[in-house]
């Protein structure tokens, strides 16, 4: 997760091999593609590989053989995983790919294809993109438009607003919390303001940065695929997922999910696909058990879904017949939430133990004691959700196309977007924080 | 065009709004009555107590000034302040020094705040509101602006910029997350607020006790955490001679703790310095009266702990007071 200019030769390796690849593959036949496909994965898997995972797999050879009493002789490398390490390579590997299936032309001009894979905003943290839908604009001739621009501007500003007062102003709960949860024994109100907060702060700092992402890319004219569709506002669990990380979920779905049959043979393969799908993006996101454990439990509850599927739609029809639509959309939407809440536990816990101590914590009786000294964060936490769950509603029922609620006369606007500014500038926090995501 | 005339335009926008928000923040901050803003404001523009206690929460939950004025036969003030470190504790004592000259500073210091640390140079925002009424605290908080900033470099010396003065043009930002304060210290009295020591009631429990080894065993575990930041032995070395130039004595005083005591590096450091300077270094950590659970709320001492070290204390400073007359 760190800058170190030296890395530059990591990537320059895997473009130049993933270049040569793509030419190759269109060039082969038969056999030879498939070759030289798996020989471009390969580079790109063992550059993965060597650097996330190289000390993760080492330990758990350790733990089993320790478990035999045999040491383990292989040593442990010292290695900083390099910044946006597992995004670029995603990246670079759905080039490949694509060439193989034919759905993209390799790309001869060397410069062209290093700018997709550099390609600055979505760099370090995505959104993954695919070549049909990137390679071909940066051919394109772009003219300066100031509606774009203007545009592309709104986007990065409600992505920085997201990032600095919503996810760093939540972010010092969860900290406080999770860092150390022995400290908070019996505080099950604090565990449930937790881990809630963790949720809303996980999605603020990434769609915040996806947001800054796709509008740096279109000030400079470049349009690049969504992130985040307003995951919290979905009425069901397997909605929120289609709706959440669309670039990484999406590259799954086609790279992995379809390859392996999908649902075609029978719910039972298809449910050992999701779990293989999601046993993988949980290793994506970090060398660590405690992701793998997230992501099983979001399998859980959406193979939970799937097996279940007549008794869930008989349960959403309840819920719905009960009152009006508006009720049955907050309960469905305070539903998914919580199935969203409580595997992400495991996602910010520091080890597997201490997630499963929170999470009891959370269900087990204790008293309503809040972190000390935490009005200020609650206070200011609580303003920043109303203002995203009050633009999110705006986005999802009112107007699909809109950034934020603007006013439509042009005083009110400039007053409008400066207030945003100044917003930023009282409630942000803007001390030393880093994107989550960026380790990844 | 069209682009240019919206940006001029809504520049324009910004900066009236930041002015007139920046010019009500700044009333309402220095007009609070009640909470740390307001005691802040009060120790740097009123206090003028004999003895000066400085240093992070373990000073300002620690140390009961009352106590301590009683033995000394002085007024006290527990300036002790979240989270800082020696930075703070410089700045303040600068602002003190154009006021008055205080008989007696005592700095709480836990060795491995001479660590750098990169959050003990956020915490200065504390000190923003202060930055355009108080010159002796602007170096201060300009090193918020070079932390990680290597000033020797080449680019550097080109363009000498620091991000926290180009901030500073904003009338806003230096009451960046004020605003809860703001509210709170104009209309919720607080509960305890004797000369600035804010006692905690709580009794550690061994669990608790063990986590907060752990998490130190951690923090601590690597190299890196370990390096003695020069920037914070010059400040330890210029708050003691600003004190001797001006004849203030200086006691550095270490309270108990329950963590692990780093007694390399950092602990050789400032002991060095003390003797160097011919102060006293009082050190709490291994008395084995006051390293009792029932004294402790968390890492801080509780009311009953803070008491009992205060007296203690308070004897100590004494004696070294009556000798060095």
């Amino acid at each position: 997760m760190f800058f170190i200019p030296v890395y530059i030769l990591i990537l320059a390796f895997t473009i130049v091999i993933d270049y040569f690849a793509g030419i190759l593959i269109e060039n082969a036949k038969g056999k030879r593609r498939k070759a030289f496909l798996l020989m471009s994965l390969a580079a790109n898997l063992g550059v993965l590989a060597f650097f996330k995972y190289y000390n993760f797999i080492n330990q758990n050879i350790t733990d089993v053989l320790h478990l035999a009493h045999v040491n383990n002789s292989i040593p442990y490398l010292y290695i900083i995983l390099p910044i946006g390490l597992s995004f670029h390579t995603f990246q670079a590997m759905s080039y490949t790919i694509e060439v193989y299936r034919g759905n993209q032309r390799s790309e001869r001009h060397f410069g062209i294809y290093a700018l997709y894979v550099m390609f600055y905003p979505q760099l370090v943290a995505g959104p993954i993109e695919r070549p049909q839908n990137l390679i071909w604009q940066f051919r394109e001739k772009h003219k300066f438009d100031s509606d774009r621009v203007i545009g592309g501007l709104k986007l990065m500003l409600w992505g920085l607003f997201k990032k600095v007062v919503i996810a760093d102003r939540l972010s010092v709960y969860v900290a406080d919390v999770f860092n150390s949860p022995h400290q908070h024994a019996g505080e099950t109100l604090t565990f449930w303001i937790a881990s809630v907060f963790f949720t809303w702060q996980l999605y603020c700092d990434f769609s915040g940065y996806s947001d800054i992402a796709i509008g740096t890319a279109q000030v400079m004219g470049f349009k690049l695929m969504t992130n985040f569709r307003r995951p919290f506002l979905a009425h069901s669990f397997a909605e929120l997922w289609q709706r959440w990380h669309i670039s990484l979920t999406s590259w799954f779905t086609d790279y992995v999910f379809k390859p392996l049959g999908s649902y075609r043979k029978g719910i039972a393969i298809g449910i050992l696909n999701l779990i293989i799908v999601m046993f993988l993006s949980g290793l994506w996101h970090g060398a660590n058990w405690t992701y793998v454990v997230c992501f099983l439990s979001f399998a859980f509850f959406l193979c939970v879904r799937i097996i279940f599927k007549n008794q869930v739609k008989r349960f959403d029809k309840a819920i719905y017949s009960i009152g009006p639509p508006i009720f049955g959309n907050i309960v469905c939407t305070l539903i998914q939430f919580v199935q969203a809440v409580l595997p992400l536990v495991f996602f910010r816990a520091r080890t597997i133990s201490d997630g499963v101590y929170i999470l009891r914590s959370m269900f087990s009786p204790g008293n309503c004691n809040l972190v000390r000294g935490s009005g200020e964060t609650l206070f200011y936490s609580i303003i920043g959700i109303i203002v995203l769950y009050s633009v999110e509603i705006y986005q999802e029922y009112f107007n699909n196309n809109a950034i934020l609620p603007e006013p439509r006369n042009m005083p009110a606007k400039y007053i409008f977007y400066a207030t945003v500014v100044v917003l930023i500038l009282m409630l942000g926090v803007f001390d030393g924080s880093q994107f989550i995501y960026f380790q990844f | 065009m069209k682009f240019l005339k919206i940006a001029a335009i809504l520049l324009v926008v910004i900066a009236a709004l930041d002015f007139a928000i920046g010019k009500l923040l700044h009333h309402y901050y220095f007009t609070e009555k009640y909470g740390k803003d307001a005691e802040m404001t009060y120790v740097f523009t009123k206090v003028n107590s004999d003895v000066i206690i400085t240093g992070s929460s373990r000073a300002r939950r620690n140390y009961n000034p009352n106590i301590i004025g009683d033995s000394l036969n002085m007024s006290c003030y527990n300036a002790g302040h979240d989270g800082q470190s020696l930075f703070y504790d410089l700045a303040l004592l600068k602002v003190l020094n154009q006021r008055y000259h205080p008989k007696l500073v005592v700095v709480d210091l836990l060795p491995e705040e001479i660590y750098y640390n990169p959050i003990h140079y956020d915490r200065l925002s504390v000190l923003l509101p202060y930055y355009h009424d108080f010159f002796e605290i602007r170096n201060t908080v300009n090193l918020r602006g070079l932390d990680k900033i290597d000033t020797s470099a080449t680019w550097y010396k080109v363009l000498p910029l620091n991000k926290e003065k180009v901030k500073l043009l904003s009338n806003i930002y230096p009451y960046n997350s004020t605003l809860y304060d703001i509210i709170m210290g104009h209309y919720k009295k607080e509960k305890y607020a004797l000369s600035g020591f804010y006692p905690l009631q709580e009794t550690l429990t061994p669990d608790k006790a063990k986590d907060i080894l752990r998490q130190y065993k951690e923090l601590y575990s690597k190299p890196s955490a370990k390096l003695i930041d020069p920037n914070k032995v010059n400040y330890l070395k210029a708050l003691i001679e600003m004190c001797q130039r001006n004849n203030i004595k200086v006691v550095i005083a270490l309270s108990p703790a329950i963590e692990y005591i780093d007694r390399e590096e950092a602990y050789e450091t400032i002991g060095t310095i003390a003797a160097e300077h011919n102060i006293p270094f009082m050190d709490y950590t291994l008395h084995k009266e006051l390293l009792n659970l029932n004294y402790f709320a968390d890492n801080h001492m509780n009311f009953n702990g803070a008491n009992q070290f205060s007296s203690e204390l308070g004897h100590e400073l004494k004696s070294y007071m009556d000798t060095t007359k």
